[in-house]
């Protein structure tokens, strides 16, 4: 492995200090499980490697006045072992339960999988329909990015070269329902061919959401008033929406088919679950 | 060069490591902990798992300076005052070894499902050994042996 320096920062000033000292030559370490690789294959080499593990605060897993707190160093694993997740937050736990493997899952964070930015990563299609919002620190203060303007292209977030994602943030879905449906070659771990997303809100709200039929995870909030159960509309707006490409995991045009075929069994569920 | 402290098959030790060397480089080139194996390094293949502080990890994705203040189990920490645990005697008798270079890593993932649950489904078996990869057994002597092994360390064999 090419060499770095390894700088373990214990409080976010430090991490915020040190990111905005070395910012370009700098990569944040969480779980480590897609820089590790990426620095193995040569495709990046910083000099320095931050890991913000130590920091308390960013461990945070909470509900908060309604509101679910997942700080960016929490795993994928103790995502799902959480217990007081809100009704209605399927999709999520659905999604981190198929990422990747059990080993992974206990370095991996969702901070990490969201700043990764891969078109297919797992935790984009729930965290769009979910109406996530990130929220980050820097020098020059905190701010907060909705999910939905925070993936930028294939693995580039906006997030500026200072800044860190602190948490990520899910309002209760109050009475919504959501699911999450991945399509990969083989059952066991493997990256998705497709994923997919849907949620519908308490008053009928669709929001349905994608990976890896983009260059980044991509909602789709707007269906021409199509019903829940007007599968034919709603798959024309999704087939207008997305722009699979052909790679060494599928064709585009069998990434088109799963969409259609994910988005009907998506719809399928949401109806059931709205009805149960 | 940064020095740390952990707790290695129930042995403290303090080293310095270099910044860059991954876990699985540490145990093998340097503490000569060589059951524990490295088929692809890039966290695909589980042949490295090894358990940090009561979880199973690939040891090619964590970084040695990342483990400052863990305890590790890898496989040499499986036995018990000389004989093969309950585990790896099951492996062996249901045919869950072949060629062995997954086993190791089999095994640690094996032994961290028990530790969490003592009595876990076929269901719960085949998400814990999904990350690892056998290309000679099937897996299916491999759940056989899994699911034999908690039954014996349950009857208080261990």
């Amino acid at each position: 492995m090419a060499t770095f320096k390894y700088l373990r920062c214990h409080s976010l000033d430090e991490a915020i200090d040190l990111l905005a000292t070395h910012a370009r030559q700098a990569r944040i370490l969480a779980g480590g499980t897609d820089l590790l690789v990426s620095i193995r294959d040569g495709l990046e080499s910083p000099r320095y490697l931050i890991d913000i593990k130590p920091i308390a605060e960013l461990h945070t897993l909470a509900l908060e006045d309604g509101l679910l707190r997942i700080g960016a160093s929490v795993t994928v694993n103790q995502l799902i072992d959480f217990e007081h997740l809100p009704a209605g937050m399927d999709a999520i736990t659905e999604a981190a339960s198929c990422l990747a493997s059990y080993q992974i899952r206990n370095r991996a964070t969702v901070g990490g999988n969201i700043c990764n930015a891969s078109p297919a990563c797992d935790l984009g299609p729930p965290l769009l329909v979910l109406g996530a919002k990130v929220e980050t620190i820097s020098k020059r203060g905190r701010r907060t990015i909705p999910i939905e303007d925070f993936f930028e292209d294939v693995k580039v977030t906006r997030l500026e070269p200072d800044e860190i994602v602190t948490a990520i943030l899910i309002p209760s879905p109050r009475g919504g329902v959501s699911t999450f449906l991945k399509r990969s070659r083989i059952k066991g771990h493997d990256l998705a061919v497709v994923n997919a997303a849907g949620a519908v809100t308490k008053d009928g709200n669709l929001r349905m959401a994608f990976g890896a039929v983009a260059p980044t995870p991509i909602l789709v909030d707007d269906f021409n008033g199509a019903r829940l159960d007007d599968t034919a509309r709603i798959v024309d707006v999704l087939m207008n929406a997305i722009s699979p490409i052909d790679d060494v995991r599928a064709s585009a045009v069998y990434r088109k088919y799963m969409v259609e075929a994910l988005a009907k069994k998506i719809l399928e569920t949401l109806m059931n679950r709205l009805q149960g | 060069m940064k020095s740390i402290s952990i707790k290695i098959n129930g042995e403290p030790l303090a080293l310095d490591v270099e910044e860059h060397w991954t876990l699985l480089y540490l145990l093998r080139e340097h503490l000569a902990l060589t059951g524990t194996k490295e088929g692809c390094g890039r966290g695909e293949c589980g042949a490295c798992t090894v358990i940090v502080d009561g979880k199973p990890i690939n040891s090619c994705l964590v970084l040695a300076p990342e483990v400052d203040g863990c305890e590790i189990t890898t496989i040499e920490g499986e036995m018990r005052n000389g004989r093969l645990s309950p585990l790896q005697e099951a492996f062996i008798e249901m045919g869950a070894i072949q060629c062995g270079f997954c086993t190791p890593g089999m095994v640690m993932s094996a032994r961290a499902l028990l530790m969490r649950n003592p009595d876990p489904s076929e269901d719960e078996i085949v998400e814990a050994i999904c990350g690892n990869l056998c290309r000679c057994t099937g897996y299916e002597p491999i759940i056989r042996a899994i699911r034999e092994a908690a039954k014996r360390e349950r009857n208080h064999e261990r």
